[in-house]
């Protein structure tokens, strides 16, 4: 499957938000883990360092939450909740699948975060905030 | 206290005086003409994990391994 040069994607609002001034750059996403899939909305972060997911997305994609797993020590808001790496299957409009590697949380009321670790490593993304828009192409390897 | 009894109180100041009422007056304006305005009392919840690079490193290996087991 080759993929497509570049995809752009209109600013959102989030549930909750009041104004078009709140508007942030989210993209759908859908999640494979083993049999399971999941659609989401990701909140593309470039000063997040990892990415995040959601606990109840990672139960919805039937995840289990394992104590042998690495603990992942995470900052800011994220310090005090228990997080452990969790890899997904992403596919994004029509670019072919990729592995994210996520920290998944225990937190619930965040959105899913997608950051430099991995997200910004697999695509290269454009911001053009004063057109509402932002533009994801496919990293090239090799 | 009209605008002309304040002008004749601000032409008693001494320059530095009239300097840092300037500076104030600047740093007010600058607050109001913002671009993007931020509310009084509104939450602006911040969940971006910063400078977690411990957490990456581990992802990282994470992603490598399941990448090796795939390969295998």
């Amino acid at each position: 499957m080759s993929d497509p040069p570049a995809r752009q994607f209109p600013y959102s609002m989030p549930d909750g938000a009041l104004d078009e001034l709140d508007i942030l750059p989210r993209v759908p996403l859908t999640l494979h883990y083993r049999e399971q899939r999941v659609d989401v909305i990701g909140l593309v972060d470039s000063g997040a360092t990892v990415n995040v997911l959601p606990y109840h997305v990672g139960l919805g994609l039937g995840a289990l939450w394992s104590t042998e797993r690495a603990t992942l020590r995470l900052a800011g808001n994220l310090a005090h909740v228990p997080a452990q790496p969790l890899i997904v299957s992403a596919s994004i409009a029509d670019f072919a699948p990729v592995q994210l590697a996520f920290a998944w949380t225990q937190a619930e009321d965040l959105p899913l975060i997608l950051g430099q670790v991995n997200f910004f490593m697999v695509y290269e993304v454009c911001f053009f905030r004063a057109q509402s828009l932002f533009e994801l192409r496919k990293r090239e390897t090799g | 206290m009209s605008f002309t009894e304040l002008i004749s109180i601000i032409r008693t100041l001494s320059n530095s005086e009239k300097a840092q009422l300037f500076d104030m007056l600047k740093a007010e304006l600058a607050g109001e003409n913002s671009i993007a305005p931020l509310e009084h009392d509104k939450i602006y919840p911040l969940w971006t994990p910063y400078g977690a690079f411990g957490a990456a490193r581990v992802l990282m290996n994470a992603l490598e391994a399941a990448q090796q087991h795939d390969h295998e």
